[in-house]
């Protein structure tokens, strides 16, 4: 029973891992109707912001002293590192609204999915220069050490998970009650659904788009610096998990961040649990099963599970 | 297409046997390492000749080719190896494996959207070579496996083609001009315009009678055959395949080398390989980035704005702005040939809220 | 209509010119390769180097063989004066190899013979009739030169490994300078395969070809694979491979392969041992593995289930394995924690290492077991050890038997001075690990055996080479004392099957050696690798 138990508290710590970055991935979703494929590497590079506040020697391009000259007071303390990430994934966000997905607003789809591969590309690059390809863990905001447990039923229910979940649900609430109560929000839910209405009724979409954006970027960085404790924080950090956010914010449905919790604890559950019970498939098979989860949501009800339906009119 | 005598197909031909000659020729010139180099490219070619079609011509994204890739390579390696198949023979059959596999993936194709279909896409390619890793019979497993049987010059072929080197340098020129065929005239017939039709609006499509699970499925079919082509000649040349050759970057260099050639044409699919190989030689040159994918992916951005239709966009607006120059003033319809849509870089059919959102009409 | 297909046809035409001019650049791999398996490939290359004082090892019992050649009497090389003592111990060593295989080619016993087969040793042959008819013994020798071809990963993910290379160019310098072999210079030539190993066999190729090589060294357990059946058709000594699978030690198949450094098998051997010796009395002892899905992993895996088949203390073994692109393996950890272990044993590299021992800390694994190991290749302290804080603490590591050049207790052995001043005086950091790795390893091996090669009858030839290096046996510079550095034909194809073990001081930040070095020389039998099941056989 309790190996039980551990695998659902395993599963769910990779599950909010997930979740997090998914939930910044639905957010560009649904307020630009773009799938970024690049969230994750403006998550990571965040992450790597946050290990220069909290290690100025880290990169081999700075070196300590130029980092410690022109930002006082470093090595930070960790919120306060963590929260200097989430202002620059803000920032990075905001950047490429502007320079990359501002000019190509009239262009096809299949084009800005081709910027954001590209830009996959190129930043997992600047980050690879700058950083190299060792491994940091970053200090997390909230107890990690090895006895820092809730012991449940013979399991260990980490203080960490509670803490990332903590998190994640404040997040959405925060997002909920935007969403529902501010102009901002009500501009979010208008251009989803009625794009040229809205622009009718003096919403302006462009800033709307760029509010996106800037979100996304914040959140994409709250998760990467959380997690990157528990995940070493490499270049390919975020590609690693890029599938599995993927496959959380489909399963959830694209256009819904509740929807993408939902999913990520659904990957991953699906990823403890199915090795442990199911014969013949093992744990480095995990990947399967995820892919396959969502292969089968998107079969099934391909908006998912929580995801608002969309009629294709001709 | 009144008045021709000559039957296309015979010109066709000629072109193709002549350019094979002269190709091996001229590369016969050339060292055998370098010769293989090239054969490599123009393999890849094959496989982004497959996400065109698939993704160019008939709006299915395919992020995923390299899966397809991979499926060839491995059942040409079973076949020639264990069963036994002769290589020239096991071409044609591995690549009806990997269309079959392409099939099946087409089939979800049928109800999802644009960006759905590139997820599924992507998690397939991600998935490949985990799976293929667990079958070490077939693919060699971890280590991956090392392919005993080579294809040599049958003692009848006259020089240049009686060195090994050569003759799968011939070879490959061959099966690419038949791919490349193949697809050229796939892409004019009825079957194409259906494609096209399916890209532009398929409700719209099947509105007009256009049987939208044969295209799609169809279509994906023959352009995962087209990579599973290229993974048997790969294993021609190259003679060890292992799961890690079929990650997750290989299809995204397809899939970016498709885009930046120009993605619904087939010239762009051999203008992209081209790319793939220039533009590294041309940063070691130059000396620019150090790390050679970022400047392809720099590349990727720098197009999309400069010129969505690839390089052959590219191409193709200086070889009219190069007529326009030299030709008097146009006709009353500006002298522009009429594309009748075969070219141009297609719209992933978005959802109507977020096409209005971006302020598309 | 026309202009169209005429322009289509040219944009073709132009491509493919352009294609066929294309400066031979394969890359049509912008390689990042890695995200997927960069942490499966580091295996460092954890080369040692051994200065055995004595054939006869010290704590294991009856392990050991004497193989053959005679054994060099005497202190270890590290309690010698000066590097000149040094060098005149290895010219006796040397001396050794060489009469033994001399008198034996001159008895008729060893050598090519008339049937075109090489002898040596232990029962070792080298086909030679079967060769390609352009074959020559001497091919890659010129009146200068002894031409060498490396190829390596000088690109990518792992492109750190090129700085063996630049280890082994050093010693080659020093070689040249006293005179080379016999008068000829040893010219390396390095191929860069970015690990890949379809690049490897293009790299092969071209030194096949092009560069007329005397012998090729690869780098990388997926690339000597791919090359192996190709260099030893074309009877090309793939010499001193630089990984660590066991697979190299396989004379019967593989003739012209050979290995050098510490491999999967002896590790897992090692582990064993450990245990046999340190838990006797807890038998039967519950092992757990947590192994990488890749040919690192699966060989350690295999190795130690063969090891463990026969032990009385060892009474079941089971396994986990990850995905090694995974981003976590706390379910595969957690999966063994409910198994009641004994001994747990991290069986992976990169950043699972560090993955693998944060998670035993969580998970309450490391409570319940006696003793968790990490392999060789998770030894790197700062980027494994240290960020997982007290988890560290107390983990046991079969070390790779090096004296390690930082360390101060080997600062002032004559060999790693000299080492010092050679690479400083080449512009080389001799702190960097990789680069001494090259010095005193692999480039050492390399010049040792051509020099020894040289003095046989008929001089340096391609058989003359394999069968020095099947019967070399030497105190090896930077092998802890009580390893052997020896090998013996067919018989015992592995050079260096010891160890010391370490256990790891969180507080220091340390690994400290406990008890002796534990030597298995010639215990294993040969591995005839099977692809498909991942096994020695």
């Amino acid at each position: 029973m309790e190996l039980f138990l551990q695998r659902i508290f395993d599963g769910l710590f990779n599950g909010a891992i997930y979740s997090s970055l998914a939930v910044a991935i639905v957010i560009t979703f649904r307020t630009t109707g773009i799938l970024n494929f690049a969230q994750g590497e403006l998550a990571t590079f965040s992450a790597y912001i946050a290990l220069l506040l909290l290690n100025p020697g880290s990169s081999s391009l700075t070196g300590s002293g130029l980092v410690s000259d022109l930002i006082p007071g470093t090595p930070w303390p960790v919120p306060l590192a963590i929260l200097g990430a989430v202002v620059a994934g803000a920032a990075a966000g905001a950047f490429v609204e502007r320079v990359v997905i501002r000019p190509l607003a009239r262009a096809p789809d299949l084009s800005v999915v081709n910027v954001t591969i590209g830009l996959l590309i190129v930043i997992n690059a600047v980050v690879v220069e700058t950083w190299g390809l060792r491994g940091y863990l970053l200090e997390s905001p909230f107890p990690t050490e090895a006895d820092d447990y809730l012991g449940i039923g013979g399991a260990r229910l980490r203080l960490e998970t509670l803490g990332v979940w903590a998190t994640l649900l404040v997040v959405l609430a925060l997002l909920g009650l935007m969403l529902r109560r501010t102009r901002l929000g009500l501009a979010f839910r208008a251009a989803t659904t009625n794009a040229e209405s809205a622009e009718l009724c003096g919403i302006p979409l462009g800033r709307t788009r760029f509010a996106g954006w800037v979100i996304a970027g914040a959140l994409g960085a709250l998760a990467a610096t959380l997690v990157a404790h528990s995940v070493v924080l490499e270049p390919f950090m975020m590609i690693r998990l890029l599938i599995f956010s993927f496959a959380a914010a489909t399963i959830g449905g694209l256009d819904s961040p509740g929807g993408a919790v939902a999913g990520g604890i659904v990957i991953g559950l699906a990823q403890s649990l199915v090795p442990g019970y199911v014969p013949g498939i093992g744990s480095e098979v995990s990947l399967v099963p995820a892919v396959a989860a969502m292969l089968l949501v998107l079969l099934i009800r391909p908006t998912g599970l929580f995801g608002t339906r969309r009629v294709s009119r001709v | 297409m009144r008045g021709r005598r000559i039957n296309p197909a015979v010109v066709w031909l000629a072109i193709g046997a002549g350019a094979v000659v002269v190709a091996t020729a001229a590369a016969s010139l050339v060292d055998p390492i370098t010769l293989r180099s090239n054969s490599r490219i123009m393999v890849l070619a094959l496989a982004v000749l497959g996400v065109v079609l698939a993704t160019g011509q008939t709006g299915l994204v395919s992020l995923g080719h390299g899966a397809f890739v991979g499926t060839g390579a491995f059942a040409t390696a079973v076949l020639i190896d264990d069963v036994g198949v002769p290589i020239l023979a096991a071409i044609p059959l591995a690549a009806g494996v990997a269309a079959v596999f392409g099939g099946l993936v087409g089939l979800p194709a049928l109800r999802l959207r644009g960006i759905q279909l590139a997820l599924v896409t992507l998690g397939i390619a991600v998935v490949f070579p985990v799976v293929a890793r667990q079958y070490p019979a077939l693919t060699g497993g971890v280590t991956g496996r090392p392919v005993t049987t080579t294809l040599e010059p049958p003692g009848w072929m006259p020089p240049p083609f009686d060195e090994s080197g050569s003759y799968r340098f011939g070879i490959c020129v061959l099966v690419c001009l038949a791919g490349f065929w193949l697809a050229y005239n796939l892409v004019q017939s009825r079957v194409g315009r259906a494609m096209r039709a399916v890209r532009d609006d398929d409700t719209a499509a099947a509105a007009y009678g256009v049987n939208l699970t044969t295209t799609k499925v169809g279509a994906f079919a023959f352009s995962a055959g087209l990579a599973g082509v290229a993974g048997a000649l790969q294993v021609m040349l190259f003679p060890f395949v292992s799961h890690d050759q079929f990650d997750v970057f290989l299809s995204l260099r397809i899939y970016a080398a498709a885009i930046v050639g120009g993605v619904a044409s087939i010239v762009g699919a051999v203008l992209g390989v081209a790319a793939l190989v220039i533009v590294p030689a041309l940063n070691e040159g130059l000396d620019l980035l150090e790390n050679e994918t970022a400047v392809f992916g720099l590349a990727l951005i720098v197009l999309t704005f400069v010129a969505p239709g690839g390089l052959v966009e590219l191409f193709r607006r200086g070889w009219e702005r190069w007529q326009r120059l030299r030709e008097e003033p146009p006709g009353p319809d500006g002298g522009r040939p009429d594309h009748a849509g075969r070219d141009e870089t297609p719209v992933l059919r978005p959802t109507v809220a977020a096409r209005r959102l971006r302020g598309q009409r | 209509m026309r202009g169209r297909r005429w322009l289509r046809l040219m944009a073709l035409l132009f491509a493919f010119g352009l294609i066929a001019a294309a400066c031979g650049d394969s890359d049509d791999d912008a390689e990042t390769g890695g995200a997927t398996d960069t942490t499966a490939g580091t295996e460092e290359t954890t080369a040692t180097t051994a200065a055995p004082e004595e054939t006869t090892a010290t704590t294991m019992d009856d392990t050991t063989e004497t193989t053959g050649g005679a054994a060099p009497e005497g202190t270890s090389i590290g309690d010698l004066a000066s590097i000149e003592e040094v060098q005149a111990v290895w010219e006796t060593e040397r001396q050794a190899v060489v009469d033994m295989l001399t008198a034996g080619i001159e008895s008729g016993e060893y050598g090519l013979g008339e049937d075109g087969i090489a002898r040596g040793p232990g029962g070792y042959e080298i086909d030679t009739s079967v060769c390609p008819a352009d074959w020559s013994n001497t091919a890659g020798l010129t009146d200068t030169e002894v031409r060498l071809g490396y190829t390596t990963a000088q690109s990518g993910n792992l492109a750190a490994y090129g700085d063996i290379a630049l280890g082994m160019q050093s010693y080659y310098n020093f070689i040249n300078e006293e005179g080379g072999i016999g008068g000829r210079n040893i010219e390396l030539i390095v191929k860069d395969d970015g690990y890949v190993a379809s690049q490897t066999i293009e790299a092969v190729d071209e030194l096949l070809q092009n560069e007329n090589v005397f012998a090729i060294t690869t780098l990388g357990s997926p690339n000597t694979f791919a090359v192996r059946d190709t260099l030893n058709a074309a009877c090309m000594p793939q010499i001193f491979s630089q990984t660590g699978h066991p697979a190299w030690g396989d004379p019967m198949n593989y003739p012209w392969t050979t290995g050098f450094q510490m491999d999967y098998y002896t590790e897992a051997a090692l582990w064993v041992q450990w245990i046999e010796e340190n838990m006797a009395d807890q038998a039967p002892v519950k092992v757990g593995g947590l192994v990488m899905d890749n040919d690192f992993g699966l060989s350690y895996e295999s190795g130690f289930e063969q090891f463990a088949e026969g032990s009385d203390v060892i009474g079941e073994f089971v396994v986990q394995k990850h995905d090694p692109a995974a981003p976590t393996v706390t379910n595969e950890v957690t999966t063994l924690a409910g198994e009641d272990l004994d001994v747990f044993i991290s069986m992976t590299a990169g950043n699972p290492c560090l993955l693998a021992i944060q998670d035993a800390g969580r998970s309450g694994l490391l409570d319940t077991v006696d003793a968790a190991f990490t392999p060789s290749v998770c030894k790197g302290i700062e980027a494994y050890m240290a960020p997982a804080e007290t988890a560290a603490d107390g983990w046991l590591i079969v070390g790779g038997g090096q004296k390690v050049s930082t360390d101060p207790q080997f600062a002032d052995e004559p060999f790693i001075v000299w080492e010092g001043e050679r690479l400083t005086g080449d512009g080389l950091d001799p702190n960097v690990d990789l680069i001494t790795t090259g010095f005193a390893g692999f480039g050492w091996v390399t010049g040792q055996t051509l020099l020894i090669a040289n003095e046989l009858p008929d001089g340096l030839t391609r058989t003359n080479l394999l069968l020095a290096a099947r019967s070399l046996e030497m105190s090896a510079p930077a092998l802890l004392d009580g390893i052997t550095f020896a090998v013996n034909g067919a018989e015992d194809p592995f050079f260096i099957e010891g160890s010391d073990i370490s256990r790891f001081n969180a507080t220091d930040q340390a690994w400290i050696q406990e008890g002796d070095v534990i030597d298995l020389n010639g215990a294993k039998g040969n591995c005839a690798w099977n692809l498909e099941i991942s096994v020695c056989e």
